[in-house]
């Protein structure tokens, strides 16, 4: 369309449908090509190639015109096929994060716990920091061990909480 | 009461109340943003009088669990979806008494309804816009 404007222009026919036109024939003399004035040489080229996309183009009688939802042509336009689609946009603008421990026979709490655990949002004294909640000096692990509690040194690195929560978390990880 | 269950009431519940309204009217800026407010002080247990940390941040909650969110609904983007159906039912659902209305109201041109321009109700405009894409991002 936008290819052709000029030509849609200059057409007499601005307001025929495709059906139509074909009726009204879009070979090399066809009635379809009805001009307000005389083409310039460089409006002719674009019937040629108009005609030439044409060319094979044939319409079936029998069949009645239908619209489309190009996204999905099957199931047409659904409120949830859109809102997936537009979530699809806005996905490009955020990091996808590792997927997380969706199981139908954890507990949905527990999920949501290790959902927090990969993205390092639990609790701890360093995330607490952060936010303000307590401050810089007392972010000493509780076990003595003198070193600062944040997500790795707890349940990994940590002598006697490490040993505790390896086996749990096993099966998340 | 749980995040797991905090999670089912919001996503199920809480996310279904305003459908009706949504599926009518463009919400505008500001209120969505004091309902998903609303939303998120709930999920991670605050009160009416008190609010609680956000530890992760609402469009990743949004997000499809697939890419590791939670799979809430979020209210602009569902918004444009249920107005997009009136547009797409303009073309389709052209028996229904409503769709009469609307043809006898605004007329129509080469099989479609005419936009009406600002003589249009407020509610004709907004799906006018959508359907031309204004305010969608990416286009309609």
């Amino acid at each position: 369309m936008v290819r052709f404007k000029r030509l849609y222009d200059l057409s007499i026919h601005k307001d025929v449908s495709v059906g139509a036109m074909y009726a009204l024939g879009w070979g090399e003399e066809g009635d379809a090509w009805g001009w307000r004035r005389r083409l310039f040489a460089w409006e002719e080229e674009l019937v040629v190639e108009i005609r030439s996309l044409l060319a094979n183009v044939v319409l079936q009688d029998a069949e009645i015109d239908v619209w489309l939802w190009r996204p999905n042509v099957d199931d047409g336009y659904t409120v949830h096929g859109v809102y997936q689609m537009l979530m699809r946009q806005e996905m490009h603008n955020h990091d996808v994060a590792s997927e997380a421990p969706w199981h139908k026979n954890v507990p949905l709490k527990v999920s949501i716990c290790a959902w927090r655990l990969l993205r390092n949002r639990w609790p701890t004294k360093d995330n607490l920091v952060l936010r303000g909640v307590i401050t810089s000096a007392s972010q000493l692990c509780v076990t003595g061990c003198g070193q600062n509690e944040n997500i790795d040194h707890l349940i990994i690195h940590c002598p006697v909480f490490g040993n505790t929560l390896r086996p749990g978390l096993v099966y998340f990880l | 009461m749980s995040y797991g269950g905090r999670l089912i009431l919001l996503k199920f519940v809480l996310s279904s109340l305003y459908v009706y309204a949504l599926s009518f009217f463009r919400a505008p800026a500001g209120i969505i943003s004091s309902l998903e407010s609303i939303l998120i002080n709930f999920f991670w247990g605050g009160g009416e009088d008190h609010r609680k940390i956000a530890w992760v941040d609402w469009n990743s909650i949004c997000m499809s669990k697939e890419v590791g969110g939670l799979g809430v609904r979020r209210l602009q983007e569902f918004n444009i979806a249920l107005l997009g159906k009136w547009c797409w039912r303009c073309l389709v659902d052209r028996e229904g008494l409503w769709f009469k209305v609307l043809s006898s109201r605004y007329g129509e041109h080469r099989g479609r309804l005419r936009e009406g321009g600002t003589t249009g109700s407020i509610w004709w405009r907004e799906i006018v816009n959508i359907q031309n894409g204004i305010g969608v991002e990416g286009g309609s």
